[in-house]
């Protein structure tokens, strides 16, 4: 199944790549000769994949993406652990009947996660700024070395980028919806009322029984999160995939963009694929259903 | 809904007021607050953030609206012979709508615009393609869970036609709530698409042309000193996200 639907991704991606008017070696400012030269040393023709044009010229688009997605990975789960993390403490905090306050606090934090990352990240970005910049002008600190996101990494930046990549494009607010739904269901449900009657604690058998929609879940938002990761590393200036994406896509890299494509797709993948592995192992109803 | 739908509509209404980008350059005007004259002030080259506002509208509602037709003609044809059908061609649509699904929304846009190049139709075609599978997945799956229903199975005794069952009383009856809501969550993700392909630069739509994503974008590249210039397509886009955002099916 995983399988396939990675295989059926790959074939959309090269059928876009295959209808390019065009070729992407085209894209370099160059004449017949550089181009023959070019072809005669990469081996191009007609843009197959296999080394970028554009964005770093010569260099092997496998070595190029498998950099920029361990940049990006670094962002993605800890931006889905956030992102579960804070959907399920703010629907546990939320129970019916909750106190004004908490529902207040609920609806400004689903407000705040129906904003597009790319508002999210800027408001963000000119809040720092402007923050920092009336600091600076009245004196009361120095200018920061992380002031106006120069090009060296830093763990405010990264940190800042995950918490806009958790919440934002009504990420956490739906992350938080279906956990209040979870949350819910498993109240209802008449194993927790047979393990209460017991005298025993729920909680062991809440957890159990959250762990596989938790995973199914968390595997649903990875395409949107890696969607985030193109705006969140551009503002934030973060050399990861989603850069490198928007780079080959600006500067016609095809072999760079289908890379990148196709690494998220195969990322989509295997986040379902690790999702139904764990309701396999950790649900014998699944088991049941697989074989 | 009533409210949303009226929001869009003066969306709409707004967007079609003619505006020249060029004629309303006052260098003399920029960055100047609220005034009886301009009541949200100017941005950096002195043009009226309200009238740009306005303008801005169109930059996505006219590809938001194709896009949604599209997503609606491909995801209604495609999710009700899926679920009507069922057997090898559900499995084949279902297949083909997860591999769409399994790429990122915006790298499929992206790549489609590399492929066709940027513009309003391509935009529309792009946001149509990307929006097609949540659309036509609801409605596969509302139609299979209709398909063993008594009202269907005493419409098959009584002789009605296949068609006539299916596209009347399964697709358009039951199913367009469905797809009225599903096609609506497309022209939000259009309006996203499009402030976020005019942050990014390269694909969005390009100055001196108006658009809400442009607007945005120039504010904060200037240091917004007219903050309106930035609250104001901030406030819009949140508004129009939230009156396009998918509510409860009403059946």
């Amino acid at each position: 199944m995983v399988g396939g639907t990675t295989a059926l991704a790959a074939l959309l991606i090269l059928a876009l790549f295959s209808v390019v008017p065009g070729d992407a070696i085209d894209a370099l400012p160059n004449g017949p000769e550089v181009r023959a030269q070019l072809e005669a040393q990469w081996g191009i023709h007609g843009g197959e994949i296999g080394y970028s044009l554009t964005v770093s010229p010569g260099a092997p688009v496998g070595e190029l993406c498998a950099a920029a997605l361990t940049t990006s990975l670094t962002l993605l789960f800890p931006a889905l652990f956030v992102t579960l993390a804070a959907g399920f403490a703010a629907a546990a905090l939320l129970p019916p009947g909750a106190a004004a306050w908490r529902r207040g606090l609920h609806l400004l934090g689903n407000a705040v996660s129906s904003a597009p990352t790319v508002i999210l990240a800027l408001t963000t970005v000119l809040v720092i700024n402007s923050g920092t910049w009336a600091l600076m002008e009245r004196g009361l600190i120095d200018r920061p070395a992380w002031f106006a996101l120069p090009a060296e990494p830093g763990a405010i930046r990264a940190v800042v980028a995950i918490v806009v990549l958790a919440v934002g494009s009504a990420r956490l607010s739906q992350v938080s919806a279906r956990a209040r739904q979870l949350l819910d269901e498993l109240d209802r449900a008449s194993f927790i009322e047979a393990v209460r009657s017991r005298g025993q604690g729920t909680l062991g058998t809440r957890l159990h029984h959250l762990l596989v929609p938790t995973a199914r879940l968390a595997s649903e938002q990875v395409p949107s999160c890696f969607a985030g990761l193109i705006v969140v590393e551009r503002a934030f200036n973060i050399p990861g995939a989603g850069t490198l994406f928007w780079q080959a896509c600006a500067g016609r890299d095809w072999p760079v963009a289908v890379g990148v494509a196709l690494g998220a797709a195969l990322l989509t993948a295997a986040a379902r694929m690790a999702a139904e592995t764990i309701a396999v192992v950790v649900d014998p109803r699944e088991r049941e259903l697989a074989a | 809904m009533t409210a949303r739908l009226l929001l869009l509509a003066v969306v709409a209404i707004a967007a079609i007021v003619p505006y020249d980008a060029l004629a309303d350059v006052r260098p003399s005007l920029a960055d100047e607050g609220p005034s009886v004259a301009r009541w949200l002030g100017t941005d950096h080259l002195g043009r009226d953030v309200l009238r740009r506002l306005c303008a801005g509208g169109g930059a996505f509602f006219g590809p938001g609206l194709g896009a949604a037709a599209l997503a609606a003609f491909g995801g209604t044809l495609a999710g009700a012979a899926a679920g009507w059908s069922g057997g090898a061609v559900a499995g084949v649509v279902r297949a083909a709508f997860r591999a769409i699904e399994a790429i990122p929304s915006l790298v499929l846009v992206l790549l489609c615009l590399m492929a066709l190049g940027a513009g309003p139709v391509q935009l529309a075609l792009a946001g149509g393609l990307a929006g097609m599978p949540a659309l036509a997945s609801a409605l596969d799956a509302r139609i299979t869970s209709l398909k063993s229903a008594e009202f269907v199975l005493a419409a098959r005794a009584h002789g009605i036609p296949p068609h006539r069952l299916l596209w009347w009383h399964l697709v358009w009856v039951n199913g367009r709530a469905i797809v009225a809501r599903e096609a609506l969550a497309v022209v939000g993700s259009v309006l996203v698409l499009e402030v976020t392909l005019s942050y990014l630069g390269h694909f969005g739509v390009a100055e001196p042309a108006a658009s809400w994503g442009n607007m945005l974008s120039h504010a904060i590249s200037t240091g917004c000193p007219n903050r309106w210039s930035w609250l104001a397509p901030a406030g819009a886009v949140l508004a129009s996200v939230w009156a396009t955002s998918p509510g409860p099916v009403r059946r």
